[in-house]
Order: structure tokens, then sequence, then C-alpha cells
């Protein structure tokens, strides 16, 4: 028997790693005349593990979950199946690239994008 | 290993006559349901339940809640979190374009499967997450036997 064909059997024996299973966070989103905000539900992840990257026309949200169980024994019941976060989201060419602020707090993520000043709405002096 | 999304985690955000169409369509759900914004009710918060060595660990997701809007007891052998997730304010001259949170209140009640230290019951809120930890008392705990 070869190497390879002992390290195959010994992964089978070992403990199944827990499967990576992202979810989309739920999301609520609102517009303004300046502005359009995102909220996210992202119960359990940390703002440093937090990563927003915005790349050409896409946003997109990432967040891996801590640890929940150390020290445990057993698992009595679960309902929390998740590893993370993950949600990507198109832009609209109305949207300033370089301005988005994004918190935070309680468990919610939010993402101000602003929109350029050509989308702004605008009043027009009449001469 | 096989990356499985629960939903679609690519969602094209709307801006363009999508959003019009979107607002007409929450606009009716909205006459239907009484109020316009995110859903009302049905806000069920998940929860994981481990035991450690000496004590039972009750884990929730509670996106969006303070401290303030928590009840938790622990009666007859009974956990129970109780509290209330507040539908979030619109600012004036702002419109909804798409609202997937629910809130309302909500309780979830746990059989304690052993007795615990209620005097002792810790609880901490962080990130949305709540954790409480019960304490086993003494003779729920592991005893080592001497042997004579």
């Amino acid at each position: 028997m070869n190497a390879n064909h002992t390290n195959a059997g010994s992964a089978v024996m070992r403990r199944p790693a827990p499967m990576d299973l992202k979810v989309a966070p739920s999301v609520d989103i609102y517009e303004t005349p300046d502005a359009f905000v995102i909220t996210a539900d992202m119960p359990g992840a940390t703002k440093q593990g937090m990563e927003v990257t915005i790349e050409g026309d896409s946003l997109v949200v990432r967040a891996p979950l801590a640890p929940r169980h150390p020290g445990t024994v057993s698992m009595l019941a679960r309902e929390i199946h998740h590893t993370g976060y993950e949600r990507a989201f198109t832009l609209g060419g109305d949207i300033d690239r370089a301005g988005v602020d994004a918190r935070f707090e309680l468990g919610v993520l939010t993402l101000k994008l602003y929109k350029s000043d050509r989308a702004k709405p605008r009043e027009i002096a009449i001469r | 290993m096989t990356v499985r999304f629960r939903q679609n985690p690519i969602f094209a955000l709307p801006f363009g006559d999508l959003s019009a169409f979107e607002r007409e369509v929450d606009g009716l759900f909205g006459s239907v349901l009484g109020e316009g914004g995110p859903a009302a009710g049905g806000f069920s918060p998940r929860f994981d339940v481990s035991s450690t060595e000496d004590s039972l660990v009750v884990v929730g997701e509670l996106p969006g809640l303070k401290k303030e809007d928590l009840k938790i007891t622990v009666h007859d052998g009974v956990l129970t979190v109780a509290g209330e997730r507040k539908a979030p304010a619109l600012p004036e001259d702002a419109a909804w374009l798409r609202t997937e949170t629910v809130h309302g209140r909500f309780s979830r009640s746990f059989v304690l499967p052993y007795p615990v230290e209620s005097g002792a019951v810790d609880a901490s809120l962080v990130d949305g997450l709540l954790t409480i930890v019960l304490p086993k008392a003494a003779e729920a705990r592991p005893r080592s036997i001497a042997i004579r």
C-alpha cells in the first residue's frame, strides 16, 4: 500500500470538517434624495471579520461567523446552520463608487451609497 | 466540498425602472397588511442550545435588538427569552425599495435538561448574538466517584 492510500484511509476516519455554508443576509433598502441605504441583518458577524468590496458594478458583503460553542460537550438543539454571510449587489451608474459609508452595530450592517451629482434632484432656477 | 447557499447570494439591486415597479408592488402589499414598510410580525429568532462540562449555553440571533428590548426568565425549569424587534424608522423624504427583514414580538421557551443555578445565569448581547450561560446545579455536574 502506498502513502496515498494511507492518507485516504485516515481521511475517512476523521470527523468531517464543518461545512462552509454561507447565507445571504436579509436586507432592507431605502432611497433618499441623495443616497441609497442598505441595512443587512448579520448577527454573529464581527466588524473585524466584515469585508465590503466594490469592484466595477458589484458591491459584495462578506463575513464569517465567530465560533459560538467553545468547550461544547454536546449540541442539544441546532437552528443556526450557517458559517457566514455573503451577498452581492449590482450598482447602477448613478452611485458614487468612492463615497460609501459602512457601519456595523447590533449585528446589523448599514451601507450608505451616495448618488453621483448627476443623479441627485436639482432645482432649476427660472431666469 | 460543495458550497451551498440557502438563498441566491447574487441579488441585483435595481435602480432603474424595476424600482418603480417594486414600489408599486410594495404599495399593494402595504395596503393589504394595513401598513407599508418592512414586514410586520413573523419574527422568530433562531437559537442553538449546547452543553459544556459545567453549563448549558443558549445562543440566539437577535439582530437590531438592544438589551432593553429583551426579557429573560428562568422559572420551573423553563428558560424563556422574549422581546421585540421594532420596525426601522424611514427618514423623511425617503422611500423603501426593498424590505426583507422581519420585526415584531417573539417569545421562545426552552425546557432545561437539568437543574441550573438560576441565581448565577449570565447573559450577553454582542453584535446581534445573545449568549446565555446557565451553570449546572451541583447535583447535575459530573462527579468522579472514588473507589474504595
